[in-house]
């Protein structure tokens, strides 16, 4: 039958099926425990290099260590060697240099020849010490950069004029090429002077007769690209990565007085390492060489992030108050307009040196973020010691203020926000937030003539101000209250005070006879202005003062008039 | 009358390669080798100018000069400070004290001939 053999042909598939998932079970079962070992062997591989990797860790944490050690003994090995071998060479020098010059009596000729040439390799292992000793503090990290705003050209001018001389006496001619619109860059001068002056009397040591040196910039995108070339004798292709080295000296043909130290170009090297950017030679031999280094164009804004960043940091771990303060100055652009280049800079410098000495006694930390901005970090331990400070610098920004008032500069102090140890991870809202207090802090407008007004009655104080500033001539500073006013007067040290005299909790004889506590202000020139009458045994009293009375009501000419009569003598 | 130059170093070579060169040039020299013995030579005669090195055993430089300055009897005689390099440190110190120049070794022993002269003229 049909279906029976049907049947039975599908029992058949089916058993045959059966047996084959069988199998299939099997080999999956298979399959399974070979993974479940693969893992067990792969986890305990796992364990076993993470364990290895810990191991690897620590030891490599030793040995970095160990390398540290082995680094500062080394650095402190050469500065105390160097010192060392200073000492006997000053007797050597002055052995050398008094016969030289007959104290020890007659010398000849040959004589002379052998204790010149002593004295040269003395001048040359006192410059060796001292690279040595250079050197060694760079690498050592102790050498901090005094980074300012510069033009970089003039730093080369600097460094250019410098070796002119030298040069003039080589017969090589040194050039100078600008391919920058505004070459300037956040550097310490004086480290980059010192690599120009290595880079050019290097130049200058292997360019013959008649030779060319070119000083150059080139601005790129990210960096300033400085070059020094010259039409030498070139350094050989081999040679080309060792200048670089310390004690190398490659390609020389030693003559008298002209063997370097071999160290001045990695003095140079460290020296651009330090300032983030990178050096390299081109060279071939018999053409000429040029020595290329590049200075990252970070601007003074990203500047002041990173170390604000790393203040931040400090400041979170001791727990010590910080504190971001901005000065500006605000008519940059007419000032600029107004005053030469050179008055400009050396404004910008009085500012800035004025932040200076306002904050020095705190650890503190100044940038100039362009020419109408400077930023300055504040870290003291106490709030109230941050305050001080403020405080200070307000006065310390007037008082320098005054001193070039006839250059008519506003200056607005803007103060940043003060924070404890607290986290704070996002420094561009702090800068920001710094950034805006400056309108509402303009300190004083100088160039106008500062008037303090002093009056209970403050519809008297309004009048007069609104009065005298109507002239466009005067600044003035209202109080109602006398003890304020004290406060007031110490900090603006306006050209006359202004004041009534029947005043609750202090009078106006009380008020001008105070004025002698705050330094300064003892003889600013006072007009008493009542509706009563004067008192003039307590006029009396005060007369060593210059004071003038005046009665109310009074017209606001006589009032001017009054004022220009009490100018400083 | 011959001015009269107190050097005070405790390198005997230095000492005299000085000494040797200033007699030359018409001073008296007086020396010692450290600052105790610097005290004592001046409380014995006063000089019209000390040489003062700062690093020395004993009493160093400006331990010896800070006494000298505060003393009326001795305070007036000008002192220029001999250094090494890296001590600019104490050359501020120094300057504090109320010393009248430094030189820093090694040095041209003509510069210093020239500061002694400046410093007596």
């Amino acid at each position: 039958m049909k279906t029976k053999e049907k049947l039975i042909e599908e029992l058949e598939f089916l058993k045959r099926q059966n047996k084959s998932s069988e199998l299939k079970q099997k080999n999956l079962k298979k399959q399974l425990k070979k993974l479940k070992d693969d893992l067990a062997a792969q986890t305990w591989g796992v364990t076993k290099t993470n364990e290895a990797i810990k191991v690897l860790y620590k030891e490599l944490e030793k040995k970095n260590e160990e390398l540290k050690k082995i680094d500062q003994l080394k650095s402190d090995f050469i500065s105390t060697v160097s010192h060392e071998l200073r000492t006997p060479l000053t007797s050597i020098k002055n052995v050398v240099v008094n016969m030289l010059d007959g104290i020890t009596g007659e010398i000849n000729e040959k004589q002379k020849d052998y204790l010149h040439m002593a004295n040269d390799e003395i001048v040359r292992l006192a410059h060796i010490i001292d690279g040595l000793l250079d050197i060694s503090k760079i690498e050592s990290g102790k050498v901090e950069l005094d980074k300012t705003l510069v033009d970089i050209t003039a730093v080369v001018n600097r460094a250019v004029a410098l070796l002119e001389p030298e040069a003039d006496k080589k017969k090589v001619k040194i050039n100078t090429f600008y391919d920058a619109d505004k070459p300037y860059v956040l550097v310490d001068s004086n480290k980059i002077t010192r690599v120009f002056n290595n880079l050019i009397g290097n130049s200058l040591k292997f360019t013959p007769e008649g030779g060319k040196i070119t000083v150059g910039l080139k601005d790129r995108e990210k960096d300033l690209e400085i070059f020094v070339q010259d039409t030498g004798i070139g350094i050989a292709l081999e040679d080309k990565k060792k200048v670089f080295e310390k004690f190398i000296q490659v390609g020389r043909t030693p003559g008298a007085g002209e063997k370097g130290t071999g160290l001045g170009l990695p003095i140079c090297k460290e020296l651009v390492k330090l300032h983030g950017g990178d050096i390299w030679v081109e060279s071939e031999l018999g053409k000429g060489t040029k020595f290329i280094f590049t200075l990252p164009k970070k601007s003074e804004f990203d500047y002041l992030k990173e170390t604000l960043k790393s203040k931040v940091e400090q400041v979170t771990d001791s727990g010590e108050s910080l504190m971001l303060v901005f000065i500006d100055i605000i008519n940059l652009d007419e000032l600029k307009k107004k005053l030469s280049n050179e008055t400009f800079s050396q404004l910008y410098t009085v500012v800035r040196d004025m932040l200076f000495s306002g904050l020095r006694s705190a650890k503190d930390f100044i940038i100039p973020i362009d020419e109408g901005r400077i930023a300055g970090i504040l870290i003291t331990k106490e709030k109230d010691e941050a305050l001080k400070i403020i405080d200070r610098l307000k006065s310390a920004v007037y008082r320098k203020l005054f001193l070039i008032r006839n250059l008519e500069v506003d200056v607005a102090i803007s103060l940043g926000m003060t924070i404890y140890g607290q986290q704070i991870d996002n420094v561009d809202k702090m800068i920001e937030e710094a950034g805006k207090g400056h309108e509402k802090l303009t300190l004083s407008v100088i160039g106008k003539r500062e008037i303090v007004v002093v009056d209970d009655e403050t519809e008297f104080l309004k009048l007069v101000k609104s009065n005298l500033e109507a002239a466009d001539e005067f600044k003035v500073y209202t109080y109602s209250k006398a003890a304020e006013a004290l406060e007031g007067i110490a900090q603006i040290r306006p050209e006359v005070i202004i004041t009534d005299i029947k005043m609750p909790e202090m009078n106006g004889y009380e008020l001008v006879g105070r004025l002698y506590e705050y330094e300064g202000c003892g003889d600013i020139p006072v007009i008493f202005v009542t509706a009563y009458s004067f008192d003039e045994k307590k006029l009396e009293l005060l007369k060593s003062k210059r004071i003038t009375t005046l009665n109310k009501p009074f017209k606001i000419e006589e009032l001017i008039d009054k004022i220009n009569s009490m100018k400083k003598r | 009358m011959k001015k009269k130059i107190l050097l005070v170093d405790d390198e005997p070579h230095f000492v005299t390669t000085v000494k040797d060169r200033l007699e030359m040039m018409g001073y008296e020299i007086v020396t010692a080798s450290n600052g105790k013995e610097a005290l004592e030579k001046v409380d014995k005669g006063v000089p019209d100018l000390i040489l003062l090195d700062v690093q020395m055993p004993e009493l160093d430089g400006l331990e010896v000069a800070n006494r000298l300055k505060s003393s009326d009897k001795t305070k007036s005689i000008p002192i220029i400070m001999l250094t090494a390099k890296g001590q600019l440190n104490d050359v501020g110190k120094a300057v504090d004290i109320g010393v009248k120049d430094y030189i820093v070794k090694p040095f041209d022993p003509h510069t210093l001939a020239e500061k002694i002269k400046a410093v007596l003229a």
